[in-house]
């Protein structure tokens, strides 16, 4: 084997070899890597949306060419008595099933983190994950078994537990067909949520955990004093994502109600969508879709910067 | 003969020859092309294959008689699928079938946006029915008047060929009516609406009817109750263009509603409508099942009346095969009662017949078809699919409905509803085909909230004129009728 000849002196001085520049070119493989993704991503999600803005300016029935209109849609949308029946209850709802949701993931993230099993804790962690991979209409379709009036399960339940009179038609009336929506998510314990807090709560840092065990601090205590303030993150990333996902509802109107009894359950996704593929208005319904980017938009960005505001687990 | 003269000669006869066959080859262009159809429920090769088969052969045979032609099956869309949602979407991208299903009242509502006028060609001669046969010599003889009338468009043109029908017929359980000493024979109304009384004291839901803001089987009884309050005075709305003299009753066409509600013959304050506002809450509240406002489909009512949990349902003649194999008690098939003169102030037929074109034969031919070119073709295949020797092999596949062509043969499980077929005509349509389609969500939401008594009748009337004024505000701004500025 060949001996580099400096390493026979006293003292080898190794000749700092200059990295030899890479060819400009190279600096653009990872933008070209990314290329096709990004292409893709503009061209299904940014342009249509960009469009949807531009059609929702316009008189338009998907077929033939749109009329340009200005504003016209959406002074006729604030007036539209359904469509602000639509948003206020898009707003109940997604207001009571955000609070219920987060709470009850978090509860359940926080018993399954206290148990001492592994076994045990895996088993539940899969317990409440599995529900993740059923389809939503499938879960609905089941919930309208639950409800019916003659044959369903809360009803036969009622009876079974002498609450007989408290029988109602639960998505036949007003009064109670969005709470029987809303119900719909029982026990509420989001997959999605559930697995985003205890993925959080075991990677809090140790030392912080063992030093309130030192200091004697109960469960209720590390929950409220360390758990929550150190899990403003993924709390305020579930809030968001299921205000988005409570703005955008849809499949409860397809499946269970069609909006009704009278305007009791529209939401403003059922309302663009008969608008656009029942009435053939895709102009008017595309202004819907942008009231309905604007409300996301805006909840999104407050969210976010309350989320950052005084928070205790990042550097700001 | 100078040569110039042979040549002149011989220039004249090349020229004759040319012009000549010509205009034989012009007389006989030679069909060429690929035109796709969509057969809607009769072509599902992975759950009928042997309809498919049925379907395929009439195509191959078409194809065989000319060879220019290719035809491509669009297989049903999957169950659960928004078929409007699944066309509009290929109309916009400009892929649409060339023959396609649609509904009626939307066909007519798209009208030539999207749909090419087949009157013209109703007129002609549809070479592929036999002589003798009805169609043979004009193809519109080939369908029933009451078929063509029904089929109409606002706009005066057939946007469509109806192949099929469907009726619907109230589906009773004999052993609970025995049970209660009852039977499905009424002396009038009021009589059924006692046996509804003493089914609910007994703790049995009587009349299984479901009603969504969208399509539900609450749109026929509201068809029975506008016609049953308004027939004395639909044929005063006939406007002449929709009329026939061998039809003197028939269901009213959108114009002419739309034309009843513009002049005032139709509002809300009439007193026929205060009875047909009567006669709606009634029913609601002494025959209605609890909860139909909850019920979203037609599968879930049906399955109701399967379990034993209604008396009576209103259901569609298109299941009866089903409803045959599954019900596993005493089972029977009859209708509404009538009105009898002393119960309707307003009589002019006792009840009516709730059927029509709401079928799976509804093809019409989209004006993509015409861009391309195709449309001699596409209207020639349309004549071959629509003659009674092919349609009646398709529709032997789905022994449910009932043929409307002329020459085809219904089957047993068809002929059952024969007796429905018999009774005259709805008057109104249903609310969602009525005037325009937002104009029927609005009716179903304000009738869904009058029916389980959370609005009162002054307060439904309050809110109904308005949408019935914009409803026609909208036809005129859509169709421009000649007497919308009068």
């Amino acid at each position: 084997m060949a001996v580099p000849a400096q390493s026979s002196g006293a003292v080898a001085v190794t000749e700092r070899v200059k990295p030899r520049a890479p060819f400009p070119w190279v600096k653009l493989v990872p933008y070209l890597f990314i290329l096709p993704a990004f292409t893709l991503f503009v061209v299904m999600r940014y342009i249509p949306a960009i469009q949807a803005i531009y059609y929702s300016f316009t008189e338009w029935n998907g077929i033939r060419a749109a009329t340009f209109i200005g504003l016209e849609n959406y002074s006729r949308l604030f007036q539209d008595s359904l469509f602000l029946d639509a948003l206020k209850n898009m707003a109940g709802y997604t207001v009571m099933r955000t609070l219920i949701v987060v709470v009850m993931a978090f509860f359940a993230a926080e018993l399954v983190y206290s148990i001492r099993s592994t076994f045990m804790q895996t088993f539940w962690k899969i317990a409440f994950i599995i529900p993740l991979v059923v389809p939503g209409s499938v879960v609905l379709l089941v919930w309208a078994f639950v409800f019916n009036t003659q044959s369903g399960i809360l009803n036969s339940l009622l009876v079974a537990v002498g609450l007989g009179d408290l029988q109602q038609p639960w998505l036949g009336q007003s009064s109670t067909a969005l709470w029987a929506i809303l119900l719909v998510g029982f026990p509420f314990i989001s997959s999605f949520a559930f697995l985003i807090y205890t993925s959080s709560l075991q990677s809090l840092p140790s030392e912080v955990l063992d030093a309130a065990r030192v200091d004697g601090c109960n469960t209720l205590r590390r929950i409220l004093y360390i758990d929550l303030p150190l899990m403003r993150g993924p709390i305020a990333l579930t809030v968001i994502l299921l205000v988005l996902e409570g703005i955008q509802v849809l499949t409860p109107q397809v499946v269970l109600t069609g909006g009704g009894p009278g305007t009791s359950t529209e939401s403003p996704a059922n309302f663009l969508y008969r608008t656009a593929f029942q009435y053939g208005k895709f102009g008017y319904a595309t202004s819907v879709g942008v009231v309905m980017l604007l409300i996301g938009f805006v909840f999104s960005y407050f969210s976010i910067r309350m989320r950052y505001k005084g928070a205790a687990d990042v550097d700001v | 003969m100078s040569k110039v003269k042979q040549l002149t000669i011989l220039a004249v006869l090349c020229s004759l020859v040319i012009a000549i066959v010509g205009v034989a080859s012009a007389q006989d262009t030679e069909l060429s092309g690929t035109i796709t159809l969509y057969p809607q429920e009769y072509y599902r090769p992975d759950q009928d294959p042997e309809g498919a088969a049925a379907v395929e052969a009439v195509i191959q045979e078409y194809t065989a008689m000319n060879p220019g032609v290719t035809v491509e099956l669009v297989p049903s869309v999957p169950t659960g699928t928004d078929y409007t949602a699944w066309l509009t979407t290929r109309l916009a991208a400009g892929n649409a079938p060339n023959i396609a299903w649609q509904q009626f009242y939307d066909r007519n509502r798209q009208a030539d946006e999207v749909w090419v006028p087949l009157t013209d060609f109703f007129e002609m001669p549809n070479p592929y029915i036999p002589e003798g046969t009805p169609g043979h010599d004009r193809w519109a003889d080939s369908f029933p008047d009451f078929v063509l009338a029904q089929t109409r468009a606002g706009d005066g043109n057939w946007y469509q060929v109806s192949l099929d029908w469907v009726e619907t017929g109230l589906y009773i359980n004999d052993g609970v009516m025995e049970a209660n000493g009852l039977d499905s024979t009424w002396d009038g109304w009021n009589d059924f609406l006692n046996d509804c009384d003493t089914l609910k004291e007994a703790g049995i839901q009587p009349v299984g009817v479901f009603m969504t803001p969208e399509w539900s089987t609450y749109q026929w009884l509201d068809d029975i109750f506008t016609s049953v309050a308004f027939g004395q005075m639909a044929p005063d709305w006939y406007l002449p263009q929709y009329s026939s003299e061998f039809l003197p009753w028939r269901q009213l066409v959108t114009e002419e509603m739309a034309k009843a509600v513009h002049d005032g013959s139709f509002n809300v304050n009439m007193p026929q409508f205060d009875f047909y506002l009567q006669i709606t809450k009634e029913f609601a509240d002494r025959c209605i099942i609890e909860g139909f406002a909850g019920i979203a489909n037609y599968d879930e009512m049906q399955r109701l009346f399967i379990e034993g949990n209604v008396a009576m349902a209103w259901l569609g003649s298109w299941t009866s095969g089903f409803l045959t194999e599954e019900i596993k008690f005493p089972f029977s098939v009859t209708y509404l009662p009538e009105f009898t003169a002393e119960e309707n102030p307003y009589l002019k037929y006792g009840t009516y017949r709730v059927g029509g074109p709401s079928s799976t034969g509804q093809y019409g031919i989209t004006q993509a078809t015409v861009d391309a070119g195709l449309l001699e073709e596409a209207v020639d295949l349309l004549m071959y699919w629509s003659s009674p020797a092919s349609f009646q092999r398709v529709y032997d596949s789905k022994p449910d409905l009932i043929p409307m062509v002329a020459g085809t043969t219904a089957t047993d499980a068809a002929m059952g509803f024969q007796f429905v077929a018999g009774m005259p005509e709805r008057a109104f349509t249903d609310p969602i085909g009525r005037l325009t389609p937002e104009f029927g969500t609005e009716h179903n939401r304000l009738f869904q909230q009058f029916m389980l008594g959370e609005i009162t009748a002054d307060q439904l009337k309050a809110e109904y004129q308005p949408i019935l004024d914009q409803a026609v505000v909208d036809l005129c701004a859509q169709e421009n009728y000649d007497w919308c500025n009068s």
